[in-house]
């Protein structure tokens, strides 16, 4: 069931109306939760039901064995050999999942590839594994669990029906927000009141996510995918397939992101801020505390700090930097070519370690106009960093990478535009002008909701005109979300 | 830069208070009273996609069935110029001919049964049905029920696929409530000539359709494209013709798909129409490429039908034409020069003297 079908707003009107029922009823409501975010889940493949119950179980029992009490939040934790064998033991379970069903094949295919390069001839044995929808979120959210049980930073969940719907509970179940326990778990154990506020707000980032989704991802996915079949025409349309795409990937998971932020509010929950206008970074570690929030931060507390951060020597400092975007970069995909991403990555963060000292001298004194002029060239310098990162996330091969620079540096103007073409980048740059113009509107106010501040009049136009787009230009049922198949 | 939960979220003026939301319905409203109040002729657009389905719906439910109805998938939409096909057919009568090309794009047999019988049940059905069929009608085995539902047909899912047991079961009363939007909503229901009419405002003019009788927009805007100005490579048709094959490197022409064609056949005999199939061109280029024996396959399955059902199968040859590469668009479609060549063809040889019998 994905965010965008009838199907599930169906039903999540169904689900709004029970759980307001049940809202005092806090087992009752957990549990009927519960049965709906399986339901949600088991509507793609119900088989896949069980691995979630595994991760939940084994966790559930980690969680009871690490046996944090309440009291003990915060109070330096023992570490001795039995804590480190249970953390141990759901490492071992939910990357043994992920390993499985994500990996196995990737392994195999690329450990045959080296011993044919060697000589050998290894007849290697691939499975047919389906990727579990959600099975990367899901299982990093567990583990953050018993990481922070272990570290002494949260409690022990002791019921089992709260813990299983803090895997399981639907909004994010699927592509993030990666929750922690210590954010969610507190607010399903206890009664929520919907206020007319939470609920109004809830149902307009359902809305603006639905817009940035069917409306804009959707409809620029064509020229995307059109761009990228094979060799480029022209540098210019090289150009254009991979600033479409950088629009694609961000409309497409913000929008995800936003829908789920908003169906949990109007139950009465709230998910973590999951992007931040990632395209006016300035800079690698910017980019990154704008860009999948939820996940650049598990990499940040459970890996980066556990390599040893910042608080090491400059070149173990590096190597931590790029053994996190690498590992960060396979989460994405069992590919090399995501390797290469997070490669790339890796590098730009050292890269910006390395020389930011060098460039501070040269930053002019902020609020002058030399200052404003500065910082919107970090923008979009950066930007086209980012794109360049974004060309090799979305290309087939390193060949196609390749063929894309060629055609960029080498032969930039290209033929007019044809039918398709034209429609396409009509689409494209309609999309890109008006997302710009919000979130430029956003970035300048500081805040995100600028809408809701506008004046009625303009916001009635507003919601009217999104509306209406949705009906007549949204793909509805259109392409899956990029992020499921992570 | 705070986040979007902050705690500040409270003081947003808009939020929680309906006057925007109630302003941006009566905005809503004024728009579907300006669509409704519009006379239905102008509201029938060109619909790319799944919207040409929806568009073959709609344009016969508003115009009943064309005297002379062509069905196919984008091969059938690309051969044939609509508007000289109805002006040699009207100056060949001397009276004016009902045609329209209800052809959408990748339809194979199944969905051209369900476009059949939809011009089946119109007051009037037509005269002549020309199928221009390629192999791909014949592709596969698998059913679209996103387009069935279109047509008001609910395939029983339930048990199909253990796997998916959930999301089938759903699937019906939501395809349901889909259709009853596009029967109450006028707004969503014409929606592709609101997309053509933005989508014509930086060009100056608007796409026009082959269902209601106008040019495809290949023929259009790409009229002088061909093999020759813009040459396909070998291995870009070994790479399509291999996305068409099976995990066994087969080329699949499904059974189903037969029986869809057979079950046409029946349904134009039953009702008076004579069913022509025009085996549409296709470049050697493409017809190299296929696996050995596809075609002559698929050549014996539309004798045979035709044969059972005392229908006509004409391919190129019959009618004394042959394609080169200055005729193809790519390598699966003909281009504005190749589809005028096989429209003239098609009106002299074919439906005019079917017509006048």
């Amino acid at each position: 069931m994905s965010f965008d079908s009838l199907h599930f707003i169906v039903f999540l009107m169904v689900v709004l109306g029970v759980t307001r029922a049940l809202r005092d009823r806090v087992q009752a409501r957990n549990a009927f939760l519960l049965v709906a975010s399986y339901y949600f889940y088991g509507c793609w493949d119900w088989r896949f039901l069980s691995l979630i119950l595994i991760s939940t179980v084994v966790d559930y029992v980690c969680g009871r064995a690490l046996a944090v009490r309440p009291d003990d939040v915060g109070k330096e934790p023992l570490k001795d050999r039995r804590r480190k064998a249970i953390l141990t033991a759901s490492l071992v379970a939910n990357l043994g999942l992920l390993g499985v069903f994500k990996y196995f094949n990737f392994f195999i295919e690329s450990a045959a590839i080296l011993l044919a390069g060697i000589g050998f001839d290894p007849h290697p044995t691939t499975l047919r594994i389906v990727l579990p929808v959600g099975i990367s979120f899901y299982t990093f959210q567990t583990l953050s669990y018993t990481i922070d049980l272990y570290r002494g930073k949260i409690a022990t969940e002791r019921n089992l029906l709260t813990f299983a719907l803090y895997v399981a509970f639907f909004p994010q179940l699927v592509a993030g927000p990666i929750e922690r326990a210590r954010h969610l778990l507190p607010q399903l154990r206890e009664a929520r009141r919907v206020t007319r506020v939470d609920f109004s707000y809830g149902a307009y980032l359902v809305f603006w996510g639905l817009f940035k989704k069917i409306v804009i991802a959707d409809n620029v996915s064509g020229f995307v995918a059109n761009t990228f079949l094979g060799e480029p025409e022209s540098g210019l349309y090289a150009l254009l397939g991979i600033y479409a795409f950088a629009i694609q990937i961000y409309c497409d998971f913000s929008a995800y992101s936003d829908i789920a932020r908003g169906a949990a509010r109007c139950l009465g929950f709230d998910l973590m801020l999951n992007f931040n206008l990632p395209y006016f970074a300035t800079n690698p570690s910017d980019f990154w505390r704008r860009w999948h929030i939820s996940l650049s931060s598990w990499l940040r507390d459970y890996l980066y700090i556990s390599l040893g951060g910042n608080r090491v020597g400059k070149f173990r400092n590096y190597y931590n930097l790029m053994m996190t975007m690498l590992l960060g970069g396979l989460w994405h995909g069992a590919s090399w070519i995501f390797v290469l991403w997070g490669f790339y990555q890796g590098l730009l963060l050292c890269g910006h370690r390395l020389v930011e000292p060098a460039v501070a001298k040269l930053r002019p004194v902020e609020g002058t106009i030399a200052a404003g002029i500065w910082h919107a060239a970090c923008v979009v310098f950066f930007f086209h960093l980012t794109c360049l990162g974004w060309l090799i996330f979305r290309a087939d091969s390193v060949g196609q990478v390749a063929a894309f620079l060629r055609a960029i540096f080498g032969n930039f103007p290209g033929p007019a535009p044809g039918w398709m073409n034209f429609t396409y980048l009509a689409t494209l740059t309609a999309s890109g002008v008006f997302l710009f113009v919000i979130q430029f509107a956003q970035y300048r106010s500081r805040d995100l909701n600028i809408v809701l501040r506008w004046p009625t009049g303009i916001r009635a136009v507003f919601y009217a005109g999104c509306f209406l787009a949705i009906v007549v230009f949204g793909r509805i049922q259109g392409n899956a979300f990029i992020y499921f198949q992570f | 830069m705070h986040s979007s939960t902050s705690s500040s979220e409270g003081t947003y003026p808009g939020v929680g208070r309906p006057w925007a939301v109630v302003a941006a319905v009566l905005v809503v409203f004024a728009v579907e009273m300006v669509v409704r109040l519009t006379p239905t002729h102008l509201l029938l657009g060109y619909g790319e996609g799944l919207g040409s389905y929806y568009e073959v719906v709609h344009t016969i439910d508003e115009y009943g069935a064309a005297e002379v109805a062509i069905l196919g998938s984008s091969r059938g939409r690309e051969s044939v110029v609509m508007p000289m096909f109805d002006a040699y057919l009207d100056s060949a009568l001397g009276r004016d001919v009902y045609t329209a090309n209800y052809s959408c794009p990748d339809a194979r047999t199944s969905e051209m049964l369900l476009v059949t019988r939809k011009l089946m049940s119109a007051p009037v059905p037509p005269k002549v049905v020309l199928y221009v069929i390629s192999p791909r009608a014949f592709h596969g085995d698998e059913r679209s029920s996103q387009r069935e539902e279109i047509f008001g047909v609910f395939p029983d899912q339930y048990g199909q696929d253990a796997a998916h047991l959930l999301a089938s079961f759903s699937e019906r009363p939501l395809w349901q409530l889909r259709n009853m939007l596009q029967e109450n909503y006028m707004t969503f229901r014409y929606r592709y000539r609101i997309r053509n009419l933005l989508a014509s405002l930086p060009r100056g003019r608007m796409p026009t359709s082959p269902t209601q009788g106008g040019y495809t927009p290949w023929q259009v805007y790409v009229r002088d494209r061909s093999l020759e100005t813009h040459p396909i490579s070998e291995r870009q048709i070994r790479d399509y013709v291999s996305r068409l094959l099976d995990a066994n490197g087969r080329y699949v022409l499904g059974a189903g798909r037969v029986a869809d064609l057979e079950e046409i056949a029946r349904i134009c005999r039953a009702a008076g129409t004579e069913l022509i199939l025009v085996t549409a061109p296709i470049s050697a280029d493409l017809a190299r490429h296929f696996p050995p024996g596809v075609l002559d396959e698929y050549d014996a399955i539309l004798g045979r039908v035709a044969a059972a059902a005392g229908s006509r199968v004409l391919g190129p040859a019959d009618l004394g034409l042959a394609f080169g590469p200055a005729e193809f668009r790519e390598q699966s479609h003909l281009n504005r020069r190749g589809a005028e060549k096989l429209t003239k063809a098609l009106v002299a040889d074919v439906v005019q003297p079917t017509l006048s019998r």
